[in-house]
């Protein structure tokens, strides 16, 4: 019962003493800035990368497809936290120590989580997206490929105008499911003192000592963003024509 | 036979309030998670140890309490606190105005200044020319960060952590350039790594830098403090403390 009279409740007395959040709003936009634009990069970089996942794991010869299932495995059977602790705290390491690396123009970067980050979702995002539309590239009925080629199509120009397509289209509502939950994924990014929005909430909660106000802010960014997602989707869904 | 029966449920019944009365008396004192060494940190076998625990066990003898250790995590300790899941922060944590709003500091029983650690061969100043395209660390919520985000927060990139461990690491591995900490665990820590990092002087005193390190209890508890404050400006005084602190420390950190 201590939290019923301790500080929850006098906390939810929303409305009052939030000057503090106005105070820190430029910590807030910077945080939300950095949430955005990772997801944005994971998921157009992750997803170009899982198209060729997907490919090599349907491909006959063993040497792509033993691969691309290795690689899916691994990153979906290990939790994204470790694998961005790898990252920062293996490989980050291991940069630092090389001195051609530190002296390297590629140094700011590879000093900056944020990057590592980036690295780790786009790896994920390759990871679970290759699996999802390679059972899409599956689910296109033959027909539709064999009367592409029927009409002259190459087997490239096939797979470009036809094939994909048409898995994009099947996999629209997955889709849109993999990109909130990479969103929410994006989270992590606090945890190796990058400044996404949780990051910012953190910092707020440290410095002012409100406890409760910042991370229900914060989670309702996190809900309204992934609406917009949500609607973004829905809108493209609509927009495509899809003949039955 | 009844009789012996209702001995016994009164001896027991006055066995458990007793023992109700006891439990009452421990103080939950919370200790912050993380390692910050040599004043609090754990050994392998999981104990805590350093200046800050033995003066913790001095304390709560000088003033007749029954101290329990918890690990709380660094940046939720004054919540902790205030939601009363600790009775008693005795973690290093400096007298500051925005603090004290929430939270009844005792009297400090040490005090040390911020000194600045970084990559050799830099050129420290607060200034925009020496400070530019330079990342600072600093463990987030401290006086410290305070200082620094005020003093060259305009113009150099700071990096705030929850642990100072992860400062100490990142300041390794040169994905910092320089670090602001408490003096004390930051010259233990550049003692151990002497080769890689260059000690660049402490920092100039400023008010948000407080006045000292002192254990804090809710607002509410007075007759807690008040014990406390005895038992702390008994201590500092006396031959225990001076021993205690060049034995883990090398000098006597009593506040004058």
């Amino acid at each position: 019962m201590d939290f019923l009279n301790g500080t929850f409740f006098t906390e939810l007395s929303f409305f009052k003493d939030n000057a503090f959040l106005i105070e820190n709003m430029d910590l807030l936009v910077e945080g939300l800035w950095t949430t955005v634009t990772l997801l944005g990069i994971s998921l157009v970089f992750g997803f170009v990368f899982a198209i060729f996942v997907a490919l090599a794991r349907l491909s006959k010869s063993a040497l792509l497809s033993y691969p691309a299932f290795l690689f899916t495995s691994v990153i979906r059977g290990t939790p994204l936290l470790v694998q961005i602790y790898i990252y920062y705290y293996g490989l980050g390491i291991l940069f630092s120590q090389m001195p051609e690396v530190r002296s390297s123009f590629l140094w700011p970067y590879l000093r900056d989580g944020y990057w590592y980050i980036a690295f780790a979702l786009i790896l994920s995002t390759a990871g679970y997206l290759g699996e999802v539309i390679r059972g899409g590239l599956l689910s296109v009925p033959k027909g539709e490929i064999e009367t592409a080629r029927a009409f002259g199509m190459s087997a490239r120009k096939a797979f470009l105008r036809v094939r994909l397509p048409r898995t994009i289209y099947l996999l629209t509502p997955t889709l849109a499911g993999e990109t909130v939950l990479l969103l929410k994924s994006t989270a992590l990014a606090s945890t190796i003192a990058v400044v996404d929005l949780l990051g910012a909430a953190n910092r707020i909660r440290s410095m002012t000592f409100e406890v409760y106000k910042p991370l229900l802010l914060v989670a309702v960014i996190y809900l309204i963003l992934t609406l917009v997602i949500e609607y973004v989707f829905k809108r493209i869904e609509k927009r495509i024509p899809v003949r039955a | 036979m009844k009789k012996i029966l209702l001995t016994v449920i009164v001896s027991t019944s006055f066995a458990f309030t007793s023992m109700l009365a006891l439990a009452a008396d421990v103080v939950k004192v919370g200790i912050a998670a993380e390692p910050y060494p040599p004043l609090s940190s754990k050994n392998a076998n999981g104990t805590w140890e350093g200046f800050e625990i033995d003066l913790l066990g001095k304390v709560c003898a000088e003033a007749n309490l029954q101290c329990e250790i918890k690990d709380i995590a660094w940046d939720g300790i004054i919540p902790a606190l205030l939601s009363k899941k600790i009775d008693l922060i005795f973690t290093s944590m400096s007298v500051t105005e925005e603090r004290a709003k929430k939270v009844l500091f005792t009297t400090p029983y040490y005090n040390s200044l911020p000194v600045v650690i970084g990559l050799p061969d830099q050129n420290w100043e607060m200034n925009k020319k020496a400070l530019k395209r330079k990342i600072i660390g600093v463990q987030t919520a401290t006086v410290s960060s305070n200082y620094i985000k005020l003093k060259t927060g305009k113009f150099a990139e700071i990096r705030e952590y929850s642990t100072q461990d992860e400062v100490n690491s990142d300041l390794l591995a040169g994905r910092i350039d320089f670090m602001v900490a408490d003096g004390i665990p930051a010259m233990a820590f550049f003692a151990d790594n002497k080769g890689s990092l260059q000690f660049y002087g402490d920092v100039e005193y400023d008010a948000v830098l407080g006045e000292g390190i002192a254990a804090a209890v809710r607002h509410e508890d007075t007759a807690l403090a008040a014990k406390l404050n005895v038992a702390i400006e008994k201590l500092i005084r006396g031959e225990d403390y001076a021993e205690l602190s060049i034995k883990h420390l090398g000098t006597n950190v009593a506040p004058k």
